[in-house]
């Protein structure tokens, strides 16, 4: 009786275990990469400082007039840079463009983050250029056929001359046009992997075309 | 006899610190260690001598690196034949492994700040093929050339070991907050991460680009304190160069001890506001041991 009594009590609790379900984003918060209040231009580990840029042509610091923090309001401070951007006249449209960006010798997983939020602006110089913008993340150790990059995802975003908050759902970050070779594990791959964030300023100046203006970024966040 | 001159066990380690009439010892119980060098001898070479070498290498050596700076570095990295290393008297004796008193650690310093720089650090090779070198006694030229800046270490011929019979390694260390950074990567210099491994590839910023060695990093703080590192810790920055799952144990040069710009370096060709990027330090490093398996 007592045997069968304890069967009955062990079958009994054996059925009331449920399986736990583990979050693994369990606990995961808001990660601020910046929102440039302190008094340096370094970003929250392991991103590391805030640079201006020029591209196409490539690490052309004669593109910037300008690089630093400014105070957007009384109160608040943000990061901008003064470009001024020339299509190098050699009968080819280089598309030209610039950057604000971080980026890091270690990568950040953004496997449990929706959505990046930012705020910018950008006021056009004279003459402005013609331009695009785009939110980019990098992930240089992310393979397309096993091959490391560098590669990114981007997001374009339309800016103005006024502030403007930008929350960024990451799920809508796609791998840019200009990098044709796919991403070994899709956009999701790179996502696990970043090591830069950055804001360009992509512009469509004809051959030899200059333009310029001033790119403003502010309170990045991963949400 | 030597205080500490071959692996020795917990037991061994206690007969040892009788026999040199030392103080109780630090280590927790259980473990193991071999001694690779305390920085009590003279020169550049440490005790530690490779049970088996195909070439019949001697013991290595310590040296300085960086790319730029070099004459604001003490010891300053220098080419071999002009090696000026030297260990320095701890600012106040204290207790190491075995209750031994250790009077003299490795110590790098900078006196000028290292600018736009990934950063700088002191290494041991296990072995070194070139058997004498005459130090220099001479002051070092404010000019000094970097040596390791040109990526190449043939001029530090050496042959790797089999850490196999190791899990790790242990050494006590410190810094100067005052002076500068206080985070130390350590390395561990394998034949994939080694340019004299013919593995990887010098070329900076190749696909398979030498020096990303798998590492750790400790925090030093103002008074000697035993660090471990144990070597399934250690993992490679998973952005660039020559990139496997682990370390080759079977194959490894020797360990460094490296200090990084905080905040990391102005990207070549982009502008960064306020001052270059710099790096100061004062480091001490001390006792160095294998932990036995």
């Amino acid at each position: 009786m007592k045997t069968a009594l304890c069967l009955l009590l062990l079958t009994t609790t054996v059925g009331c275990f449920d399986v736990e379900q583990v979050d693994p984003c369990a606990g995961t918060t808001p990660f601020l990469v910046d929102d440039f209040e302190d008094d340096d231009v370094l970003a929250s580990p392991p991103f590391e400082r805030w640079s201006c840029s020029g591209f196409n042509p490539d690490g052309n610091p004669q593109a910037v007039n300008d690089c630093g923090k400014i105070s957007r309001d009384e109160e608040n401070e943000a990061f901008m840079g003064d470009f001024t951007l020339t299509d190098v006249e050699n009968e080819l449209q280089e598309f030209t463009g610039a950057s604000l960006s971080t980026s890091s010798t270690r990568t950040f997983d953004l496997g449990c983050y929706r959505a990046i939020g930012l705020s910018a602006k950008f006021v056009p110089g004279n003459p402005p250029p013609p331009a695009k913008y785009y939110v980019e993340l990098t992930c240089q150790s992310a393979t397309s056929g096993g091959t490391p990059g560098p590669y990114s995802v981007i997001r374009e975003i339309d800016l103005t001359s006024s502030w403007l908050r930008f929350p960024l759902s990451l799920s809508n970050f796609r791998q840019p046009t200009w990098q044709t070779n796919a991403l070994d594990g899709g956009e999701k791959a790179c996502l696990a992997r970043v090591d830069g964030v950055g804001l360009l300023l992509s512009t469509n100046l004809g051959d030899g075309d200059t333009g310029s203006g001033v790119l403003y970024i502010d309170d990045v966040l991963f949400e | 006899m030597s205080c500490s001159s071959k692996a020795f066990s917990r037991l061994g380690a206690l007969l040892v610190a009788h026999a040199c009439a030392c103080s109780p010892s630090t280590e927790p119980a259980g473990e193991s260690y071999t001694r690779i060098d305390d920085m009590e001898g003279e020169g550049s070479r440490i005790p530690w001598q490779a049970p088996h070498t195909d070439s019949g290498a001697g013991t290595g050596r310590w040296q300085s690196f960086a790319d730029i700076g070099c004459s604001s570095l003490v010891p300053p990295p220098t080419s071999l034949d002009a090696d000026r290393w030297t260990f320095t008297d701890v600012p106040k004796p204290y207790t190491t492994f075995s209750g031994a008193s250790s009077t003299r650690a490795a110590r790098l310093s900078t006196t000028e700040p290292l600018v736009n720089t990934w950063g700088a650090g002191m290494r041991f090779d296990f072995t070194s093929t070139v058997d004498s070198v005459e130090p220099s006694t001479e002051p070092p030229p404010d000019d000094l050339p970097c040596p390791t800046a040109e990526r190449d270490l043939s001029e530090w011929p050496a042959e790797a070991v089999d850490l196999r019979d190791y899990r790790g390694v242990t050494f006590f260390g410190m810094a100067d907050a005052a002076a500068g950074t206080t985070r130390v990567s350590v390395l561990l210099l394998d034949r994939n991460s080694d340019p004299r491994g013919l593995v990887c590839d010098e070329t900076q910023a190749s696909a398979t680009e030498c020096f990303n060695s798998f590492a750790s990093e400790v925090e030093l703080g103002p008074d000697f304190k035993r660090f471990q590192v144990d070597f399934s810790d250690l993992s490679q920055d998973p952005q660039w160069g020559y990139r496997l799952d682990e370390p080759d144990l079977e194959h490894v040069y020797g360990v460094a001890f490296q200090v990084f710009t905080p905040g990391g370096v102005c990207p070549e060709g982009a502008v960064c506001p306020g001052d270059p990027p710099s790096l100061t330090f004062d480091i001490w490093i001390d006792d160095v041991y294998f932990v036995n398996r």
